[in-house]
């Protein structure tokens, strides 16, 4: 329910009228600490101990992968330090690492990674992290050594005998997996949080393992029951300990206030999450903590907690009623987003060069509608959009929902507004497509109304779907290199399908298709045999019985996530270089086969030329070609639903590892669409070696002129086969946007169909002239938020390809609809 | 730090400088070495650090550590070195047809120095060019490529220092 008069909340602010000089101050401490996130060891240590303890205890060793997760991670949240920082004016308890600004690091998972740079990180020229020489000698000596053999990558490549699909990943130009960091891109259940606490959950896992009795027939049920009971008392145990450090801080308080802050988070620290929430406050903090516990369980990669506007709405209103301000509630949402931030994702130098810059993508959705179909807007949303106006953080990636005719018109509105204020948030949902591709994917209607977003730009039915929908990142253009060289990729020579003809002898388009199609069925293959073969390692050792209490379905079926016990399941797989594909395929249908304008030969040769001489000016035929993604023609509209008709239906046809799971496929790109841009070679379309792709389903940068026509192209793409999300990026000069206008045509965006859009509001020359800027004053330049592909970035922290990926991106002008030129 | 390791290194001082002395000439001027080179000074120094320098040798002693790397590079007719290490000591031997735990095969002395060596290392790079290919268990190269930074920065001046 929407009470405010006035949507922008213009009267909360955080430095005209002071009115949450809290949320400033700890604004400049965040970004004092942005600058420098430290290596924190807790986490390393604690587990290295445990199972260094575990394997050495005869009685131990046998049990099930299950049980000594739930002992392992009763440990680690017993052992995790409850810190309430001096400093810290925060009115939440619980942090992620022991330092202000942590680096965690997952022995278990991929940290060992960073162990050839252990004694250079800190001196990296990008995203340095700060570790002592003690904290370098006790992983390089005591922790890491434990896990040679240990990790999840290792583990799987051991049980399978080094197997073809590991190799091709380690090639990185095909495709990446993720699970060898994390199994975390989803949206836990936080509403039963909320209104049931942990100390219910644990007697409903109690009460399924007494009915199961002892007859050890359902041994493995009766582990899961049990690793759930021992990981949450865990939890309850490390709120216990924040709550009384935060009552031996009162005891010391700088100020009367402070102490009675200090005091109130102890009592809620005793409280929740054990029991159920009462207030807006305890509820946050209740959330938060549970945060802080799945963060020790498995890499932040997009751990998103879903709608927090509806699941804190009944709080904030009892609240509210109570006499609680908006102010009030901004203030503890603020704490809450800046929470969020308390940490930053471990990135060696490889990574930094494919992914460099982001944050955890921790999505916070807004808006939409509810479950019956109703708008879902209401007053805690536009406290959530102020908060994220004001704050202008990477993390939370918020991202609201619209559906047109049901939700006001002044809430979207609203949005854009916010998106011209922070420059490139919120991203927009269409949730009559978002609904509709669920549905699609077997989830309920109600389930579907009730989607969240996961990371970057991907919708489940948030608490109820485990889908990993990050679970790997493909670049299809190594398909398309394959295709056109025998099966053979040009880099690595690795061999693709090998029935696939010289390019040379194809008589038709159709050949030429049939090709691709081989080399993209074979891509296929390995990364959802790599993904299989990941899942597998994951149930044998790396349970995770604190986030499958929080997901539905688990203790109903008595199995963890990993094993297929939430509601619903599947994994999402994110599709890199959809534009370059289709721009090159339609090239080649239109040049080569169509109108002969140039033999395939003639194509290959340019390409081995990187389009130089003598075939620039072919180059300029196939780049000024009015036949592109993103413009009115028909034959690239064709062209690209043929593919992502292919794509969709090859890996919705593939065998899962969770019985009963789909594939799904979606198209953003996080950074790497210029990390794979630079492992590529030149391209049909005219694209020159090593260029950056274009993001995620966004038209190459200068190849629609038209926003119109661009908006058509994207929209009419059939939104069913993209229940992974997508990304379309679009960039407008400030100047000639205005609310109005940008609403208009998100607005007509939706109503045609559209999944997602994301707008940055800036231009070249802002952007150049900001890094100018941070050149020379390292240490003063504000945080400029940026969209990348699906999620928000500070773009100082990007790699140089990527800074210029966004710098060249298409620039619209909202007043005309017609690009800016290209330089 | 304890009293022992003060003695120690009071006692191993000059050893150490002429150590460190040796580490500059032979990683002074790696940039143009060929791959045999690169790797047989890499190699040798790592051998004599961990024949003198008990803290270095520290990690080959930890956990029990075993382990079997092969470098090679491409051209059958160039570089084949086994390295072992068991009980605390580094074996360097010719390629023996025995399985390796890692292998890597490189294409030239810069690759593999790129690849090995942080802050140089760059994977995307060595990949663009196809000069270095993995096969095996990559925590065990990722534990080599520490010990090879960590003498290159000493021999650099550049390791980490205590706060």
């Amino acid at each position: 329910m929407v009470t405010f008069a006035d949507l922008s909340l213009r009267n909360i602010d955080l430095d005209l009228s002071i009115s949450l000089p809290r949320l400033y101050r700890l604004l400049l401490q965040h970004r004092n600490f942005r600058t420098r996130p430290e290596i924190c060891l807790e986490l390393p240590r604690n587990i290295t101990k445990f199972m260094r303890g575990w394997e050495n205890d005869p009685g131990q060793r046998g049990g099930s992968a299950e049980l000594r997760a739930g002992k392992l991670y009763q440990y680690v949240m017993e052992n995790k330090a409850a810190i309430i920082p001096d400093d810290d004016e925060n009115l939440l308890a619980g942090t992620t690492t022991s330092k202000p600004l942590g680096v965690l690091l997952y022995p278990d998972l991929a940290a060992l990674f960073l162990w050839p740079e252990l004694e250079t990180v800190a001196k990296r020229p990008k995203n340095p992290f700060k570790i002592s020489v003690e904290e370098i000698r006790e992983l390089n000596e005591e922790i890491f050594p434990y896990w040679l053999d240990k990790t999840i990558l290792e583990v799987a490549r051991a049980d399978n005998n080094n197997p073809r699909c590991q190799q091709i990943y380690e090639r990185i130009v095909f495709f990446i997996a993720t699970k060898p960091n994390c199994i975390s891109h989803t949206v836990p259940d936080f509403r039963v949080v909320v209104e049931r606490g942990l100390r219910a959950i644990i007697e409903d896992a109690q009460e399924k393992q007494r009915r199961l009795g002892n007859s050890g027939r359902r041994q493995e049920e009766w582990d899961f029951y049990q690793a759930v009971q021992l990981s949450l008392s865990g939890i309850i145990t490390y709120a216990g300990n924040l709550s009384e450090k935060a009552r031996e801080a009162a005891n010391s308080a700088p100020t009367p206030q402070r102490r009675d802050e200090l005091r109130e988070m102890s009592r809620i620290c005793a409280k929740v999450p054990a029991e159920t929430p009462d207030t807006l406050h305890e509820a946050l903090n209740a959330i938060w903590i549970c945060t802080v516990a799945l963060h020790q369980e498995n890499a932040n990669a997009a751990l998103s907690p879903g709608r927090l506007d509806q699941i804190l709405y009944p709080f904030y209103a009892r609240d509210a009623q109570r006499g609680m301000t908006p102010a009030q509630a901004a203030e503890l949402v603020g704490c809450f987003w800046l929470k969020m931030a308390d940490h930053a994702p471990m990135t060696p130098q490889t990574a930094e060069q494919l992914f460099g810059g982001t944050g955890s993508n921790q999505a916070v959705t807004l808006g939409g509608i509810d479950m019956q179909g109703r708008d879902a807007v209401n007053d805690l949303t536009y406290i959530m959009l102020k908060v994220t106006e004001l704050l202008k953080l990477r993390d939370p990636n918020v991202n609201a929902r619209y559906y047109p005719d049901i939700n006001p018109r002044e809430y979207l509105d609203r949005l854009c507004e916010v998106n011209i204020n922070t420059k490139a948030t919120p991203c927009f949902h269409n949730d009559k497509s978002a609904i509709e591709a669920l549905q699609g994917q077997g989830v309920s209607l109600e389930h579907a109304r009730d989607y969240a977003v996961v990371g970057c730009v991907e919708p489940t039915s948030g608490g109820r779907t485990f889908g990993h929908t990050g679970c790997m990142l493909m670049n299809l253009t190594a398909a398309l290199e394959m295709a056109l060289n025998r099966g053979i990729h040009p880099l690595t020579q690795e061999q693709g399908d090998p029935n696939t003809p010289p390019a040379v002898q194809m008589n038709s388009f159709q050949d030429f298709k049939d090709a691709l199609e081989a080399q993209l069925s074979w891509l296929i293959d390995q990364a959802v045999t790599m993904n299989n073969m990941l899942g597998r390692t994951h149930q044998k050792i790396h349970p995770t019985p604190m986030l499958s209490a929080m997901m539905e379905g688990c203790l109903v079926q008595g199995k963890d996530v990993v094993f297929g016990g939430a509601t619903y399941n599947s994994s999402g797989a994110a599709m890199i270089g959809l534009a370059e594909m289709v721009d090159s395929v339609t090239a080649i249908e239109k040049f080569v086969f169509n109108d002969g304008r140039f033999s395939m030969a003639d194509l290959l040769a340019a390409l081995e030329h990187n389009w130089e001489e003598p075939y620039r000016p072919l180059r300029a035929m196939v780049q000024s070609s009015s036949d592109r993604f993103g413009t009115d023609s028909p034959m690239a509209k064709a062209n690209a639903r043929w593919l992502m008709a292919f794509l969709h239906e090859t890996f919705q046809s593939k065998p899962h590892y969770r019985d009963g799971a789909k594939y799904t496929v979606g198209y953003w790109s996080m950074t790497n669409h210029a990390g794979f841009g630079k492992l590529t070679g030149a391209l049909p379309n005219g694209r020159q070696q090593g260029q950056a792709f274009a993001s995620g389903i966004t038209p190459v940068s200068g190849a629609a002129p038209s926003l119109n026509a661009c908006l058509n192209f994207v929209a009419g793409l059939d939104h069913m086969k993209i229940a992974n999300g997508q990304a379309l990026n679009l960039k407008f000069p400030l100047a000639t946007t205005t609310v109005k206008r940008l609403a208009d045509r998100v607005e007509a965006y939706c109503r045609l169909g559209g999944l997602q859009v994301q707008c940055n509001v800036m231009t070249r020359e802002f952007l150049r002239e900001y890094l100018e800027n941070a050149r020379q004053h390292p240490d003063e330049h504000p945080d400029l938020l940026v969209r990348v592909s699906g999620y928000t970035a500070y773009f100082v922290d990007l790699n140089p390809l990527m800074q210029q990926e966004i710098i060249t991106r298409t620039e619209h002008d909202l007043a005309t609809g017609l690009a800016r030129p290209q330089e | 730090m304890s009293w022992l390791d003060d003695l120690n290194d009071l006692l191993h001082r000059p050893l150490n400088q002429a150590v460190r002395e040796l580490g500059e000439q032979l990683f002074g001027n790696l940039e143009d070495e060929t791959a045999e080179t690169f790797l047989e000074i890499l190699l040798a120094f790592m051998q004599v650090k961990f024949l003198l320098d008990p803290k270095f040798r520290k990690n080959i002693e930890v956990d029990n550590f075993r382990a079997s790397y092969r470098f090679r590079t491409r051209d059958p007719e160039g570089v084949k070195v086994l390295v072992e290490f068991a009980d605390g000591k580094m074996q360097i031997r010719e390629d023996i047809a025995a399985p390796a735990t890692v292998t890597v095969t490189f294409e030239n002395g810069r690759a593999l120095r790129n690849f090995l060596l942080s802050p140089k290392h760059d994977i995307l790079e060595c990949l663009l060019h196809n000069e270095v290919v993995t096969a095996g268990n990559l925590n065990y190269l990722n534990k080599f490529a520490f010990m090879a930074t960590h003498l290159a920065l000493e021999v650099t001046g550049d390791l980490p220092r205590m706060n």
